[in-house]
């Protein structure tokens, strides 16, 4: 989560920097300031509030899970107000997608993924239909992007990578996940071992006692021979004296 | 590059690069598919495809080596080079700065970024993003040829206020995309490189394991060879005392009879 935030001040940022470079140089006009920069305002109120709660460890899952659609529907209301399907910038939700892949897996990544792309293209069957105003904005004459060809391209590539999107990072999220949990048998199966030494090192400690005590009772034996055979050789040699004497 | 085997983490890395785009392959495969059964054409062609032959066959030879083991780094660059040669080529025949999918090279750098690392992320969105601004310059300013691909009833790519709205949206897009994932990259490189040192620490557990039970085997052997021998002396050591007690009282007799 604390990545998302993260990643997601730095884009607001950079978008702020860009569109700020297009009213420069002219490519937009002064009014699009004020809408572009109240979503952008609304979405970092929103990041600077997620990221106190993150940081005092009181972020609920739910409120995460929230935030992320509340910043699909922020952006595609943003493109909506910005002419829709008439601009490049169908991306935008994907990138939301993205992190959500990221920060709950592959399945809510999917679910994020359906949203945004049903969302834009309830919005452009909206425009399409005519149930609400299309606002343009490159004072391009004629509604090129009716074209049945042009909106099923678009609309095509919009669930593309709205779904390859949450496919790959999800996939991705898995795989970092599943190394994760290996470190985590590791360390437990590290545990173990360690546990199961310390035994066997207390084990060698006894055994090779016994092996020293068994050592010292062989010498004792064999020094208790010793003493015996020298005896005998004594007693042998006395016999012997004592025989000698007696046969002169 | 070749020289050196890929390590599990690589292999890893490119597996799930090919999963992601045989997924994008089938997808694109059942939309020509679908436009072929309809009768219509949406994005299909037969441009497409042999783009996504070229596409399979790529695939396919990363595939043989990840089996093999062989190439691994030098076939994923290039893969992902002809990735973006080929989809920056299907687009200019798709009507370029006319066709809404200029955010298909972003797949691309995804992985490149995931696969080699932020700075290898960045290279490739630069290359991207150098040939997708060239080809829309160019069209642009009539440098090279335009083929439609939709019966707009205006070439609204022709707006430079368009323009420059698309090519901002598609920097920020591959920068973001190449950033993101490195980021994405280090926290996984962090991950593998943890469960490297703990599969070591492991192993070097395990052996110092393995080593004191050998210990412990060595002396129970040691303790049993002793007791062996601890009971011939013990019989060595009674055969002795019989014989000395008889040859003291042998000696007690003979000094009796003197």
């Amino acid at each position: 989560m604390k990545i998302w935030i993260r990643i997601k001040v730095w884009v607001i940022l950079v978008m702020l920097a860009f569109i700020s470079f297009e009213i420069l140089v002219g490519s937009r006009p002064f009014v699009d300031l004020i809408s572009i920069y109240a979503v952008f305002a609304v979405m970092a109120a929103l990041t600077w509030w997620t990221f106190a709660l993150v940081k005092e460890g009181k972020l609920w899952r739910w409120l995460a899970q929230f935030s992320f659609f509340l910043d699909i529907s922020l952006i595609v209301a943003g493109i909506y107000v910005r002419g829709g399907l008439e601009i490049p910038w169908i991306f935008g939700p994907s990138l939301i997608t993205f992190m959500a892949a990221y920060v709950f897996g592959v399945g809510m990544g999917f679910v994020y993924a359906a949203y945004a792309s049903f969302a834009f293209l309830g919005m452009f069957l909206l425009e399409y239909f005519k149930f609400i105003p299309h606002f343009a904005v490159y004072n391009i004459p004629g509604l090129y992007w009716i074209d049945p060809g042009y909106f099923i391209d678009a609309v095509i590539g919009i669930f593309m990578m709205n779904f390859a999107m949450a496919f790959a990072i999800g996939s991705l999220s898995k795989l970092t996940d599943q190394r994760d949990e290996k470190i985590e048998e590791y360390l437990r199966e590290l545990e173990q071992t360690y546990e199961r030494s310390s035994t066997l090192l207390s084990d060698v400690e006894d055994v090779r006692r016994l092996a020293e005590d068994k050592r010292v009772e062989v010498d004792r034996n064999i020094k208790i021979i010793d003493d015996r055979e020298s005896e005998i050789a004594e007693t042998e040699k006395e016999i012997e004296r004592i025989r000698g004497e007696k046969d002169k | 590059m070749s020289a050196t085997l890929p390590t599990d983490v690589q292999i890893e890395n490119v597996r799930l690069y090919l999963k992601v785009k045989w997924a994008i392959l089938g997808f694109l495969a059942a939309v020509m598919a679908l436009e072929n059964i309809l009768g219509v054409s949406f994005v299909s062609g037969l441009v497409n495809y042999i783009a996504v032959s070229f596409l399979v066959v790529s695939g396919a030879a990363l595939e043989w080596s990840i089996r093999s083991k062989r190439m691994l780094t030098v076939l994923t660059a290039l893969s992902l080079l002809l990735d973006i040669a080929v989809i920056v080529l299907v687009i200019y025949l798709h009507g370029g700065m006319e066709d809404t999918w200029l955010f298909f090279p972003v797949f691309v750098i995804f992985f490149s970024s995931y696969i080699f690392g932020i700075s290898a992320g960045i290279a490739y969105a630069a290359l991207a993003y150098i040939c997708v601004l060239s080809m829309s310059l160019f069209q642009y300013f009539g440098l090279i040829p335009y083929f439609p691909q939709f019966d707009l009833p205006v070439e609204h790519w022709r707006n430079f206020e368009y323009l420059i709205d698309y090519m901002l949206g598609m920097l920020l897009l591959y920068g973001a995309s190449a950033a993101a994932m490195g980021l994405l990259n280090q926290l996984a490189a962090q991950s593998a490189k943890k469960v490297e040192e703990y599969r070591q620490k492991l192993k070097e557990a395990s052996i110092s394991e393995a080593d004191a039970k050998e210990k412990i085997r060595q002396a129970r052997v040691e303790i049993m060879v002793k007791n062996a021998e601890l009971e011939r002396l013990q019989g060595v050591s009674a055969e002795r005392q019989m014989t000395l007690v008889e040859l003291k009282r042998e000696l007690e007799e003979i000094r009796r009879r003197k």
